[in-house]
């Protein structure tokens, strides 16, 4: 009786409009006045030992960082260096989206921060050239989740500390994955080329000098920056000299160094206004983890997940079948869900059938993160796309077609990447021997 | 400038001080225990402080401007009128809410008195009671609760708008 009061209470006020911490806070509170085992220091305690995890400090920093790198002009040298890789190849400008997000994706850990960056080079660009604004801004937007996949990715921390499963693990596996997204994107925009016939761009158009005089050695000199905070986040984790939270602060000190003395940028106002911008984000997203905890935590007190496993119990559901399904379920509740708070509340209720069905929990990782996070490309909550479509001046309606066919292709490699988990496991095996 | 705005900008400071307090120990620490090989504890006690402190005082400025995530479903389907009534109910759903975390924030608080910090600070000869950490939660519900006082008056006012002859859809 107080579990659906809670839950109807919860879906009423989302449903409303209520901001979702709130809504949270008020569908918790139910077992409060309701039931006599459930006091106010227990959500005092329960909220306020996320604060103290160490893992989830990484959060802020990592948001930081990438608030940090939009003052330093990456997004034009990670642009210069996706074209000189991708040369004349049929569709360029849509690769170069592409390339240059799963490069993003690799020191920025913020989907919306790609699309913002990115998105406004790119997007135009494409529309002169021939592209359809909705092609332009769904690629945009789907390119996008590669950073929730690609390390460092905020949503991996937060599925990490969520299920106690190896961060280091979540980070390194989910490299290929990203590479494959991103694959299967160039390659679907490679036949949208062919298709809409349409070519080559010339160079002016996102840069300042044509493809043919573009230099693989001014590209590797212009991408050392971008790269090297890559390598010192995964190269430090994986030598083990610091944790994903201490690569988050290295990375912070080093590009506000970096910033400072090789890139000239001394404006003080802007960083202030940066440090603004990057507190209200940590403060948005922390305060809900630490908010779905206690509300996760009252799911499990009424044993929510117990009709779920006994249901996977009694029908014989294979690993496989269930992540597929698992996968379906997060693919809909990431259309209407802001990812993290989703993952909070839906993974410890999934995880016991999990643990049951032995499925290897850098596997659930990864593939729970990208399918929560596909589903923030479909309206009605999907930020990226919404400020992709804004940037090439069209509507999620008229983009829905392409949405479509986007996250279908990405739910084939999905489905690819849980009947062949060597895909994920790969990298972990070979450096974590895990 | 009037006081809330004054207020506004002094914790914009703070949080930034925070901010960067955060980033800063964390480097720190990495380069004493790795460099010179000499671990920092106490710094988790300044980081713990910073990270709460920010999270806590950033929620209240993230609700005066209505950062916190939500998912607006209905409101392409109301009128402009209906809209204005929403978002009054929904500003003060939220302030009942903030209540709630004001009774929880209190408790906390008191509860931080009988409390110490389980990291030991080597200069202190004893260890430090959590009122430092749990405070913010007290704090940061009270900055929440007087945003959201100004946006329940905000929206208030527009309903008055509108049935002071102003027009709907």
């Amino acid at each position: 009786m107080i579990l659906a009061g809670i839950l109807t209470i919860f879906l009423g006020l989302l449903v409303f409009g209520v901001p979702v911490v709130f809504s949270l806070v008020l569908a918790s509170g139910i077992p409060l006045l309701f039931d006599s085992h459930v006091h106010l220091n227990q959500m005092a305690s329960i909220i306020l030992q996320q604060f103290r995890s160490f893992t989830l400090l990484a959060i802020p920093l990592f948001i930081f960082c990438g608030k940090l790198l939009q003052l330093s002009d990456v997004a034009d040298d990670l642009i210069y260096m996706s074209r000189a890789f991708i040369g004349k190849l049929r569709g360029d400008l849509a690769h170069i989206n592409v390339m240059t997000s799963i490069f993003f994706a690799g020191i920025s850990g913020s989907s919306v921060a790609d699309v913002a960056s990115l998105g406004s080079i790119i997007i135009p660009a494409m529309k002169k050239k021939g592209y359809s604004p909705e092609f332009s801004a769904t690629l945009t937007s789907a390119s996008a989740t590669i950073g929730s996949i690609i390390p460092p990715s905020i949503l991996m921390i937060v599925y990490g500390s969520i299920a106690q499963t190896s961060i280091a693990a979540l980070f390194i596996g989910g490299i290929i994955p990203g590479v494959v997204i991103g694959l299967s994107q160039m390659v679907y925009s490679y036949f949208y080329a062919v298709k809409n016939n349409i070519g080559q761009s010339s160079g002016e158009m996102i840069g300042d000098a044509p493809v043919e005089e573009l230099s693989i050695w001014v590209a590797l000199k212009k991408g050392f920056f971008p790269m090297s905070i890559f390598l010192v986040i995964i190269g430090g984790i994986l030598t083990g000299v610091f944790t994903p939270t201490e690569a988050a602060g290295i990375a912070v000190m080093y590009i506000l160094l970096v910033n400072i003395f090789i890139k000239k940028k001394r404006n003080l106002k802007q960083y202030y206004e940066i440090t603004k911008k990057s507190v209200i984000e940590s403060a948005t997203i922390f305060i809900l983890i630490a908010v779905a905890s206690f509300f996760s935590w009252i799911l499990t007190y009424y044993k929510v997940m117990i009709p779920i496993i006994n249901a996977v119990k009694g029908s014989d559901l294979s690993a496989p079948a269930f992540l597929i399904i698992v996968t379906l379920i997060y693919l809909l509740i990431g259309t209407f869900m802001e990812p993290a708070s989703a993952m909070l509340i839906f993974v410890p209720l999934l995880m016991p059938v999990m643990n049951m069905l032995h499925i290897n929990p850098t596997v659930a990782g990864i593939i729970t993160v990208m399918a929560i996070r596909v589903g923030t490309v479909t309206p009605p909550y999907g930020l990226s796309t919404l400020m992709a479509a804004k940037i090439a001046q069209t509507s999620v309606v008229k983009m829905m077609r392409h949405i479509c066919l986007f996250v279908g292709v990405y739910v084939l490699m999905l489905i690819l990447m849980i009947y062949v988990q060597d895909i994920i496991l790969i990298l972990p095996n070979i450096f974590l021997g895990a | 400038m009037n006081v809330i705005d004054r207020f506004e900008s002094t914790l914009y400071f703070v949080l930034c001080i925070f901010q960067f307090m955060l980033s800063f120990t964390i480097f720190v620490a990495v380069i004493a225990r790795y460099v010179f090989g000499f671990p920092l504890p106490e710094v988790n006690i300044v980081q713990n402080f910073s990270l709460v402190w920010l999270i806590m005082l950033g929620s209240g400025i993230a609700l005066k401007e209505k950062e916190h995530l939500d998912i607006d479903i209905l409101g392409s389907y109301l009128s402009e009128r209906a809209n204005a009534i929403r978002a009054f109910l929904i500003d003060v759903v939220v302030l009942l809410a903030i209540i709630l975390l004001l009774a929880v924030g209190y408790k906390s608080f008191l509860a931080g008195f009988s409390r110490t910090e389980l990291t030991p600070i080597r200069f202190l000869d004893h260890r430090i009671t959590l009122v430092y950490f749990n405070s913010a939660f007290l704090f940061g519900a009270i900055t929440m609760f007087i945003y959201q006082v100004i946006n329940v008056r905000k929206t208030f006012k527009k309903i008055k708008e509108f049935q002071t002859g102003g027009s709907s859809k």
